[in-house]
């Protein structure tokens, strides 16, 4: 081994025990304890409680109630980040077309017939996931990674051909992604417009009416609870996450005949 | 006697999860591979996380702990408060819920950087890449 | 090769995450470290692999 490998290693090793004395032998950090600390409690307190009428949000599942109405501005700008990461990743491989008749292989076709009948339930159970994100454990990104698993399916079982000739394009998903965050954020502007009509103050991504303003979004549907917007929100990450991942996906497995027209570009230019 | 076992599992995983990180960083500083790299960063994230909502958990001596989740809505508010004190934190998770999704995202473009990197120079070695550079800069 | 054990640790955090009792972050990790990474990586592996004679 080198000389560099050495004295890293040294160094970490007494990163290493310096960090684990002050942490489990001396307790300066609080692990294991009895009790939380008071905001998480709160949380934990106000989230469903119908005889505090201004502080609820009226959803079973606490994280989802801090995901999307104490904390909504935090997932926001979160999409944002992916869809920034996205739109980074087709500017890289600027130049790309997408051939469909290429000669196809794929695997065998007991393994073919098996996925065909396995991708709907997939979907389904991804759509659920989603769509039930206020009463159970779930939510929007959730029920997206689930279904972005069927598009990972079909690469490697059948070939790109299928995704291609199915009519998912990059452009299409790419399109589909930033209808959803346009969609997320006219959601969350929505009490602003429903109060200005009214002539009423309002607050940006509110959910329930709070103390200033009379606004609220609807509490229950059909004779289950709903969070209000907790719902719209979670249908639209739904869209926006499965979009985004299938775009990353089939960007990484293009074939050598697409990409050849961009490294010979590039190459002229060098 | 079962405190004294118990203190110590807790500890021994802390000191377990901060070797997992030495390990994760000797790993990305020292293999010369791109694609190593890469792996010893999704390990080192995956760790980090793990550790944030090892912070959150919640030793109750009667009963397990619950997840922060309502199985049926509260009729009165004892049973509110019966809750309050029995579940875990729920900040860190959905904290951790915010890390995961940005280091997806992280980890989606520096693989189309690797890829970049391997049709400019044929090799995923990090030393051909900077002796061509020393040269570049040199003449 | 490193991949499946990269494949058999994300199954194990996913677990650990289950036994701290945090069902959100385990329905969320399940997918994403199973069926979405170990995906891109085989496929980045098989375009910068060579035979080296």
């Amino acid at each position: 081994m080198r000389m560099k490998d050495i004295i890293i290693a040294i160094s970490l090793s007494l990163f290493v025990l310096a960090t684990s004395f002050i942490i489990a032998i001396e307790e300066h950090a609080a692990i294991g304890t009895t009790d939380i600390r008071g905001l998480g409690k709160s949380y934990l307190y106000y989230s469903y409680n119908p005889w505090y009428e201004y502080l609820t949000s009226f959803s079973l599942n606490v994280v989802t109630a801090i995901i999307w109405d104490y904390r909504g501005f935090d997932t926001f700008y979160e999409t944002c980040v992916l869809l920034a990461s996205i739109v980074a990743l087709i500017s890289l491989f600027r130049g790309y077309v997408e051939k469909t008749g290429l000669p196809l292989k794929g695997l065998s076709d007991i393994v073919k017939t098996s996925t065909k009948l396995v991708m709907p339930l997939i979907v389904i159970y991804g759509a659920i996931t989603a769509l039930h994100g206020q009463l159970t454990p779930g939510g929007g990104f959730q029920g997206g990674a689930i279904v972005s698993v069927v598009t990972s399916l079909v690469i490697a079982i059948f070939s790109l051909e299928y995704v291609l000739k199915a009519g998912l394009s990059t452009r299409k998903l790419t399109l589909l992604r930033t209808l959803g965050v346009l969609c997320i954020a006219i959601i969350a502007v929505t009490p602003l417009i429903i109060a200005a009509l009214m002539g009423v103050k309002a607050y940006v991504f509110q959910n329930m009416a709070k103390e200033n303003s009379p606004v609220s979004m609807p509490r229950t549907l059909l004779d289950s609870s709903m969070a209000g917007s907790i719902l719209f929100f979670n249908l639209f990450e739904l869209i926006v996450a499965f979009s985004g991942l299938s775009t990353a996906l089939i960007v990484l497995s293009l074939r050598e005949d697409e990409l050849r027209e961009i490294f010979t570009v590039r190459e002229h230019h060098e | 006697m079962s405190d004294v076992i118990v203190q110590l599992a807790l500890r021994t995983s802390i000191v377990a999860f901060i070797v997992n990180i030495a390990i994760a960083l000797y790993g990305i500083l020292s293999r010369p591979s791109l694609i190593k790299k890469y792996m010893c960063l999704l390990i080192f994230t995956d760790s980090i996380n793990l550790f944030a909502i090892f912070l959150g958990f919640r030793l109750i001596r009667s009963s397990y702990p619950s997840p922060p989740i309502l199985s049926r809505e509260p009729e009165t508010i004892e049973d509110l408060e019966r809750f309050v004190e029995i579940a875990v934190d729920p900040l860190p998770q959905a904290l951790t819920l915010t890390a995961i999704v940005i280091g997806l995202a992280t980890s989606m473009f520096i693989l189309g950087l690797i890829l970049m990197y391997y049709e400019h120079y044929k090799t995923t070695d990090i030393h051909v890449g900077e002796v061509e550079e020393v040269e570049e800069s040199s003449e | 090769m490193a991949t499946l054990l990269l494949l058999g640790q994300g199954v194990l955090y996913s677990l650990l995450y289950f036994l701290l009792m945090a069902p959100d972050l385990f329905i969320t990790y399940v997918p994403v470290s199973v069926g979405v990474v170990p995906l891109l990586l085989f496929l980045l592996i098989k375009k910068t692999e060579r035979i080296e004679q």
